[in-house]
């Protein structure tokens, strides 16, 4: 667990970014869709932070702002890094560069992910070359050094993508992302597309990455169980919010917001599986360009009242280190795991 | 629990293979596969990309790609029991045509079946309702149009769509992942089939819809009295559906056994070594134990043990020598293994 007295390598503070959504022959913006809507939290060197969430929850938003593969609405991405403090969301030109260096992505399709027109040497050396880092003989060794420790093989250096396992495809994506030796990797579902025999090799790469380049991960994933395994803490998103945040045995055992285990309900669990059915959280999440003016989860949550369909609740610290945004929090015992 | 050999049987599949021929060679999806479905029960199907589970479905339902895959070996019967009249006629679905009258009569009649993506199996130019309904008047000549309707509005509100008399009406791509899955499953038991095969139905759904859509097969299958094959590479939610659950790999079923002796007591090395493999929401956290190197080459011609390569008690002379055989070690419980 790292120290949390430290300060944070990463501080995301009320982060926005809205999709604007048009509609008609003129294509006239009638809205937005509010992919992530205000979401604060810290990031701890050296740490896994899990985030976890449905499809349209803004996880995937909230790591590509982080990473500013996309330039966020609304809210500050501050990073601090070798002494330098630097503002993310404001980065530009050359800064924007040697930002990229230091935060890296994995992505989920290792299929869709690399350019089959590129040996693995290509591949993995681009960021070198791109980033003026290294050239020639020694742009070879580093990638060489890089791949070894990824699990492949000299041998693959001059091989294209297609004749590589998914598995093996996975490993050139994250080599691609270790190469230049970042502080922050966003993982964004990074084994949700491999076999269940590979996962556990990748997941088990990218644990023993971190503990020997002392990485710091923010690794985002719709599998509670993928979470469980690589997190220190977990963040739950649910229609662009954060609703909860928290230490990983905390939030499983004690989750602070309906939404939380309502989805730790929905995971089958071998121990359970003779319990006819489960008392699911009924309907679907809402539409991102027409929330509810209350809390998001409202329509869904069997614990709502009157102020929730009324007021959104803000991200409140309940106990030490476990935030959780939802009005009936501290009156509310629900179920874990 | 009663083992589920006291059913009567529904379907035999006997030493089906189906291979599919390709400029490159060819691949063994299925290379001798025996199982049997029984009436009312649920037998779930795990394994990996490429281990011949959706194919083994598709040669039951007559719906491989063809060319280039082909049934080439094998047996399949289906018995056919008429309601209530205890009539019963034996069909091998592999020797009738693949589109002739009697193949289409079974499909969608006797046996449904749901897939991963839902707008793989609905057109998107016709309402859900229209879809639904034609399913019935195919298979049922005296079923009027309006009673085809009214039919399909009631089993639209049986599988959870909200306001059935205006949704029936909508397009698939009016609904939500969610809602399609339950109009495609509203399709596949209109007719009211003794099967219902799920070809991983809840994959491509969010955790907290999965949950809803599982327990909504359970409680129709409970209602239809019909049984269930259910096919994933998830084995938690595998074992939530199924009273047995069949492993297989690489075209051949490894392990064959009830639930429990599945989750409780596996014997193959590939079933261990799965269960060693996969992260859980609960129980102890343990470094994961990965399974070491990656499928062979679905073009590779096996002279052994399909699983040699990558198993960790593997014995060098014995099991990439010859096939092992599948066999009943306990009853009801079959390995494909030479340690037992």
């Amino acid at each position: 667990m790292p120290d949390q007295a430290q300060s944070p390598l990463l501080e995301v503070r009320g982060l926005q970014k809205w999709f604007p959504v048009s509609k008609g022959f003129l294509q006239r913006q009638t809205g937005f869709v509010k992919a992530v809507d205000g979401v604060t939290i810290d990031v701890q060197p050296g740490e896994t932070l899990g985030i976890v969430g449905e499809s349209g929850s803004g996880k995937t938003t909230l790591g590509r702002c982080i990473t500013r593969l996309y330039q966020p609405t609304g809210g500050q991405v501050i990073m601090r890094v070798d002494g330098e403090t630097l503002d993310v969301t404001a980065l530009q030109g050359k800064e924007l560069s040697k930002f990229r260096r230091r935060a890296q992505m994995i992505f989920q399709d290792p299929y869709s992910s690399l350019n089959p027109r590129m040996t693995v040497l290509q591949t993995v050396g681009e960021p070198l070359l791109v980033n003026n880092l290294a050239r020639g003989k020694e742009l070879e060794q580093r990638v060489t050094e890089t791949i070894l420790q990824v699990g492949l093989r000299v041998e693959h250096l001059q091989r294209y993508p297609h004749s590589f396992s998914g598995g093996q495809r996975q490993r050139i994506g994250i080599a691609r992302a270790i190469v230049v030796n970042p502080r922050l990797v966003v993982a964004d579902e990074p084994v949700s597309a491999l076999d269940v025999s590979i996962q556990a090799q990748i997941l088990n790469l990218l644990l023993d990455l971190q503990q020997k380049f002392g990485l710091t991960y923010l690794f985002i994933s719709h599998a509670m169980s993928v979470v469980r395994y690589v997190s220190d803490r977990i963040a739950v998103m649910y229609a662009g919010k954060l609703v909860e945040l928290g230490p990983k045995q905390e939030l499983l055992s004690h989750p602070k917001h309906p939404y939380t285990e309502a989805l730790l309900a929905a995971v089958p669990k071998p121990s359970q599986r003779k319990q006819g059915l489960r008392l699911v959280s009924p309907g679907e999440p809402p539409d991102l360009a027409n929330l509810p003016p209350g809390c998001v989860f409202e329509t869904r949550c069997k614990y709502a009242v009157e102020q929730c369909r009324a007021e959104s609740p803000a991200l409140v610290e309940v106990e030490p280190g476990s935030y959780v945004s939802c009005h009936l929090a501290k009156s509310l015992a629900l179920q874990g795991i | 629990m009663a083992a589920s050999n006291h059913y009567p049987v529904l379907i035999e599949v006997q030493d089906l293979q189906t291979y599919f021929f390709l400029h490159e060679g060819t691949v063994r999806a299925v290379d001798g596969v025996s199982f049997n479905i029984y009436e009312g029960r649920s037998l779930g199907v795990i394994g990996e990309s490429g281990c011949g589970k959706s194919v083994t479905a598709q040669s039951i339902m007559r719906i491989v790609p063809s060319p280039p895959g082909r049934e080439v070996g094998g047996s399949i019967n289906i018995h056919l029991r008429e309601n209530g009249s205890g009539a019963e006629e034996v069909v091998d679905v592999l020797k009738l045509p693949a589109s002739g009258p009697k193949i289409r009569s079974i499909r969608g009649k006797y046996i449904g079946m749901i897939f991963q993506e839902p707008m793989t199996s609905l057109s998107p130019l016709h309402t859900i309702g229209d879809q639904i309904s034609e399913n019935l008047l195919i298979h049922d000549k005296r079923v009027s149009k309006k009673e085809a309707r009214e039919r399909t509005i009631e089993m639209l509100a049986r599988v959870g769509i909200p306001r059935p008399q205006r949704l029936v009406d909508a397009y698939p791509h009016q609904l939500s992942g969610g809602m399609r899955q339950r109009a495609m499953i509203a399709m596949a038991l209109i007719c009211g089939p003794r099967l219902l095969i799920g070809d991983e139905p809840t994959t491509a759904l969010d955790v907290t819809i999965e949950a809803q859509i599982l327990d909504l097969i359970k409680k129709l299958q409970a209602d239809f009295g019909m049984a269930l094959m259910y096919i994933s590479h998830d084995l938690t939610v595998v074992g939530e559906m199924s009273d047995e659950i069949m492993v297989m790999y690489l075209g051949q079923v490894m392990e064959y056994a009830s639930t429990d002796e599945i989750f409780d007591n596996p014997l193959h090395p590939y079933t261990v070594a799965l269960w060693r493999s996969i992260p859980t929401i609960e129980g102890k956290l343990e470094r994961l134990v990965p399974i070491s190197g990656s499928l062979p080459s679905p073009f590779a011609v096996i002279p052994g043990c399909r699983f040699f390569s990558r198993c960790d008690r593997r014995k060098p002379g014995v099991c990439d020598a010859a096939p092992p055989p599948l066999k009943e070690v306990a009853p009801g419980h079959k390995v494909r293994c030479f340690l037992y």
